[in-house]
């Protein structure tokens, strides 16, 4: 039995002892937390002292672009906005431009005069395209025209004749005279 | 002198020395032999049968009237030959004159020809290309002339 009181003895001063320790650690650590905040919160403080103290040109630049990018980025839409209409405005005038046949219309008109009307006019231009089509011709089928271009070449090599002889080479036909005389 | 008053006589006589039923064989060569009447004097329309350049050729020479006698187209082969009788003046109805085409050669673009008049005689080897036409012209009297032309066919 002593021996078992001896061991209540023992287990008292360990958790005594134990205790002890425990709450010095925690103490010693609560402290030290407490001071890595405070050092934290320390040095967030002088960054915006720092910032406070920059000079107050550098301040007003500073402002002064903020305010610059604001402005674009509020005008962004209106420009892009603008260049749109602008582009729909000009193909909208592009289609009420006059067209090749309103612009021979009013050469007509402006030629013959508004009395004679547009149909004058127009019966005017298909005959004046048809006399064209008359005087130039249609065009010829290729072959025959190939054919008809064919002038060929002739070269004498010897001749013999006792008489008089001219020779007379051309494009494509070469003509030789014999006098009267001699083939009479 | 009128053309038209001419005798249509029959003035050729044709005479192909070897001949075959096939005439666009290989080696053959198509010959046209065109006899032309001209005459400085008088007007005719434009003769048929001949092509524009002869024609332009003729009309270069002064002569107005134009008219083709007669027109052979035969196929001869190498180193045979087409002979034609013509009359040697546009007038004369007596007087016969013989023309003999020979062919030489037959290449790819090239055509040897021997052209002769045996009663003359006259004589001349050509080489024609690409349809190349070669024109006897036999002179008459008053400003007449007889015309023989040789073209082989390209």
């Amino acid at each position: 039995m002593t021996k078992r009181q001896d061991d209540k003895y023992i287990e008292a001063s360990v958790e005594e002892l134990l205790t002890e320790d425990a709450a010095q650690e925690i103490a010693q650590r609560e402290g030290e937390w407490n001071a890595f905040t405070s050092a934290v919160f320390a040095r967030i403080d002088e960054e915006d002292l720092g910032v406070a103290r920059m000079p107050m040109e550098d301040q007003a630049i500073d402002l002064f672009r903020q305010e610059v990018a604001g402005e674009l980025a509020d005008l962004a839409p209106r420009f892009e906005e603008g260049f749109k209409e602008g582009v729909e405005q000009r193909i909208w005038n592009a289609a009420r431009e006059p067209t090749v046949m309103d612009r021979v219309r009013g050469f007509f008109d402006r030629a013959f005069g508004e009395r004679v009307g547009w149909s004058v006019g127009w019966a005017g231009a298909m005959a004046a395209a048809l006399a064209i089509v008359t005087i130039t011709g249609m065009p010829t089928e290729p072959g025959t025209q190939i054919a008809e271009n064919i002038t060929g070449e002739v070269s004498v090599k010897s001749l013999s004749f006792e008489g008089t002889v001219t020779v007379m080479p051309n494009d494509g036909v070469t003509v030789v005279w014999l006098s009267d005389d001699a083939s009479s | 002198m009128h053309l038209g008053t001419l005798a249509p006589v029959a003035l050729v006589a044709l005479t192909t020395v070897a001949a075959e039923s096939n005439a666009h064989a290989a080696g053959k060569v198509e010959l046209e032999v065109v006899v032309i009447e001209a005459s400085k004097t008088g007007k005719s329309p434009a003769p048929k049968g001949v092509s524009a350049k002869v024609v332009k050729e003729l009309e270069s020479f002064g002569f107005t009237a134009i008219r083709v006698s007669d027109r052979i187209t035969a196929s001869v082969e190498n180193e045979a030959s087409v002979s034609v009788e013509f009359r040697s003046k546009p007038n004369e109805k007596k007087k016969r004159q013989m023309l003999k085409v020979t062919v030489l050669e037959k290449k790819k673009e090239v055509t040897r020809l021997k052209i002769a008049l045996p009663s003359i005689p006259f004589s001349a080897e050509t080489e024609h290309r690409k349809g190349g036409t070669f024109l006897v012209a036999v002179k008459g009297k008053n400003a007449d002339a007889v015309f023989l032309a040789v073209t082989p066919k390209p």
